[in-house]
């Protein structure tokens, strides 16, 4: 193993564990204020993707209208899911709404899937986000769009971190998050921060999903992976901690991704990383518990 | 409420059937205006008609002149009947021999949902046109019965070869080397010849009964005409590096074979990379590269992951030569012009360069049907299919049953050898010839290629085990 190797590691870790923060950031602020596995994150995170993939290339758009347009439309996915699907589901199944909206959410993510298939095909598409050049620093390389990766990803988690500290919506959500029965009574209606929640974790996600399309490829499965991933830096820094600190567990398992390619072969790395989970909650099983307390609690808003 | 909802349908009904009535009453007034108007509208309507006469008579002549030629059926791109039986020297035979009439029922087993979904849509267009211009030579009427592995999942694989067993299927073509060794048991159980043009034996499928590899192994006889080429093309190459995907047991063989094609060549391992089939970031394996300080790589990875490995490769900084076992053009897309460094050695269906009248005439036929340039995944399937013709036409021959798996294969282990659209000469078609203990490919064209302005270019030629290895001038 040498130096310039535990460097390019290193470097690349961080890029993907900004990555994973951004996407860990947005899967958080829904499983720790409404209690919902929304296993369909990844169809909302490939769909961004593909519309703005779409209108660049097909309807040769300029790239900022082709995003706008894309997060316009992961912001639409997300809060219909919310309000066609998931709430209707909390409201009639009471108790059991964590396991039914888990597996609605998943055929939500097959079907869509499959829609995008037939719809723009199987075949791989591009997003020409900025113009990528390589950089080289000693032995090490990345591109002009790593830079960007990182950039945009510590800008939003820290963003979205001030807007919950500081924000009216945030205090909002907050109390929300921390109890909804008291959150309704001085006047706050959960069911709307809910949707609120939907549509800023969508955005993100759309970003998370372009970024990964000019990245490497827009594919219908590209969001299967990215979510599970997101799962496991979420629950990691906790569903109910700020961004910022669930930003930092998305760093920690990017550079454990990495690093581990210095001692097992790279096939392995996913298997390193759910270990790392599988020892966390080993270790620390309250907060499986707090995530279960929570998600019950967060019933009785959406059937009042 | 019911009462009251029941009055306010009456009501509606009342209004609805009062203006019905009234309609009915202008419309008796107005008769003679109508009778009248259709009288003008039937004069009108001789000159469609006539227009119509003439243009059925010009089909029918058009038809005759057609006829004349042999018949194209819709899905066949435009290749006669008598076109094909030229082709492949089928001129002459009785409708008979050649399955006319016959309904036979093909299973298929490919990617139709899921990341390899791109070699399903491939993989069925060649079939598709296979038995479209089957059906038009004048050969049975083959039915396809698609199944969909979900792109390799195993599971899947096993539940397509039951399914395909239990509807008394007895050939079928499948893919990702009969779904990664899943659909062998039912292969056998159901005494189905399966015919896998996609990954052909593989290392693991050798010798399994009842499956045939239709494509040489790859990487495997891919990996010597790379090594020959860059012996007589540079000569500053002396350690190259292997990266290969994950296949489980198969992974010690494939390096082992790499190594013998070393020995042969005079050449050293710097390294061997094991990567997951569907990797997106290659990062560490890039690391791994550099660290082995090699002075060319050989890749073997599937479908859109070459693409996703050449952009990275070459945003590190490597411009080292690479040579890979496998080309799609969806790969390309996702590279760029990183693409532009990448060579591959296969037995690729070159759509530039057909040589023999049957690839001349499927490269014809398949664009016209698609729109699209076929490659070899098209290619195989395509000429798959007229394999399983050949068979059928075998069997038919001996007064046997198409409809028993082991009859078919009987014939096949009599003469191991099919006509194809690689290889050959401008007047003669290709050959495929198969080994009946391994099951796999002995005699196959193969060829070094180069991405140059996004089109491959043929560098060099070779056969299975490096034999007649060319460069093209």
């Amino acid at each position: 193993v040498s130096i310039e190797q535990i460097e390019q590691l290193t470097l690349a870790g961080i890029i993907n564990g900004s990555f994973y923060a951004l996407l860990g950031a947005g899967f958080g602020l829904v499983l720790g204020v409404t209690g919902r596995f929304h296993y369909a994150f990844a169809l909302v995170f490939t769909f961004a993707a593909y519309v703005a993939s779409v209108l660049e290339t097909e309807f040769h758009l300029a790239v900022g209208l082709a995003i706008f347009a894309g997060l316009l439309a992961a912001l639409v996915l997300g809060v219909a899911i919310e309000h066609l699907v998931y709430r209707p589901l909390a409201h009639a199944s009471g108790a059991l709404s964590l396991l039914t909206i888990f597996i609605s959410s998943l055929g939500i993510t097959i079907a869509g899937i499959n829609l995008i298939t037939l719809a723009w095909t199987a075949f791989s598409r591009t997003i020409q986000l900025i113009p990528v050049q390589p950089l080289h620093f000693g032995g090490v390389s990345l591109t002009t769009l790593d830079v960007l990766i990182v950039v945009l990803s510590w800008s939003l988690t820290i963003a979205l971190t001030a807007a919950l500290r500081f924000g009216d919506l945030g205090r909002a959500i907050r109390a929300a998050r921390g109890n909804p029965y008291l959150a309704r009574v001085i006047g706050l209606d959960p069911d709307a921060i809910y949707l609120s929640v939907f549509a800023i974790s969508s955005v993100l996600c759309g970003v998370a999903g372009i970024l990964e399309g000019a990245r490497y490829a827009v594919q219908p499965n590209m969001g299967i992976r990215p979510v599970v991933f997101a799962f496991v830096v979420a629950f990691l820094g906790g569903t109910r901690s700020a961004p910022v600190v669930v930003g930092l567990a998305g760093l920690f398992i990017g550079l454990v991704e990495s690093l581990s390619g210095l001692f097992v072969s790279p096939q392995w790395s996913s298997l390193v990383v759910f270990s790392v989970l599988f020892i966390y909650l080993v270790l620390r099983p309250l907060e499986l518990r707090a995530f279960r307390a929570h998600a019950l609690s967060a019933l009785p808003s959406a059937e009042s | 409420l019911i009462t009251l909802r029941r009055s306010r349908k009456a009501d509606f009904l009342g209004k609805k059937s009062g203006q019905l009535r009234a309609k009915g009453g202008a419309k008796m007034g107005h008769n003679r205006n109508i009778f009248s108007a259709k009288k003008f509208n039937g004069r009108r309507r001789l000159g469609p008609l006539a227009c119509l006469s003439s243009g059925a008579l010009c089909t029918a002549l058009a038809c005759g002149a057609v006829f004349a030629q042999g018949t194209s059926l819709s899905g066949a791109g435009g290749a006669t009947g008598a076109q094909i039986k030229e082709v492949l020297g089928l001129d002459g035979r009785d409708a008979k021999s050649l399955g006319a009439g016959m309904h036979f029922k093909l299973g298929i087993v490919l990617a139709l949902t899921g990341p390899g979904s791109y070699y399903g849509r491939i993989q069925g267009n060649g079939a598709k046109l296979g038995i479209a211009q089957i059906k038009a030579a004048g050969g049975p009427d083959i039915e396809l019965v698609f199944k969909d592995h979900k792109s390799a999942d195993a599971q899947a694989g096993a539940r397509a070869a039951r399914e395909l067993g239990i509807e008394g299927i007895s050939a079928v073509l499948t893919s990702y080397v009969g779904v990664i060794g899943a659909m062998f048991p039912g292969l056998a159980q159901y005494k189905m010849l399966a015919l896998d043009g996609g990954g052909g034996t593989s290392d693991f499928g050798q010798g399994k009964p009842y499956f045939w590899g239709m494509r040489a192994i790859e990487p495997d006889d891919d990996f010597i005409g790379a090594l020959k080429y860059w012996k007589a093309t540079d000569p500053k190459i002396k350690r190259v590096s292997l990266v290969y995907i994950d296949q489980g047991p198969a992974n010690e063989i494939v390096i082992n074979n790499f190594n013998k094609a070393l020995n042969a060549t005079d050449l050293q391992l710097a390294s061997g990379e094991v990567t997951a089939i569907g990797a997106t970031d290659y990062t560490a394996t890039i690391s791994r590269l550099k660290a082995a300080n090699a002075d060319a790589v050989f890749l073997f990875t599937i479908g859109v992951d070459t693409g996703y490995f050449m952009k990275q490769f070459a945003n590190a900084g490597l411009t080292m030569p690479v040579i890979g076992a496998e080309n799609v053009p969806d790969a390309a897309k996702v590279a760029g012009r990183a693409y532009d460094n990448y060579m591959f050695a296969t037995d690729w269906f070159d759509s530039k360069k057909p040589i023999n009248p049957w690839s001349k005439l499927f490269l014809k036929s398949y664009v016209k049907e698609f729109n699209l340039e076929p490659e070899i995944y098209a290619a195989n399937y395509y000429e798959d299919a007229f394999a399983m013709w050949d068979l059928i036409r075998r069997v038919l021959s001996k007064g046997g049953n198409v409809n028993s798996g082991e009859e078919l294969q009987n014939v096949l282990m009599t003469n191991p050898k099919f006509q194809s659209v690689y290889g050959g000469s401008a007047t003669e078609v290709g050959t495929i010839e198969l080994d009946t203990t391994t099951h796999t490919v002995t005699k196959r064209s193969l060829g070094v290629y180069k991405y140059n302005n996004g089109e491959p270019i043929e560098v060099a030629t070779f056969g299975i085990g490096g034999i007649d290895f060319k460069l093209t001038k």
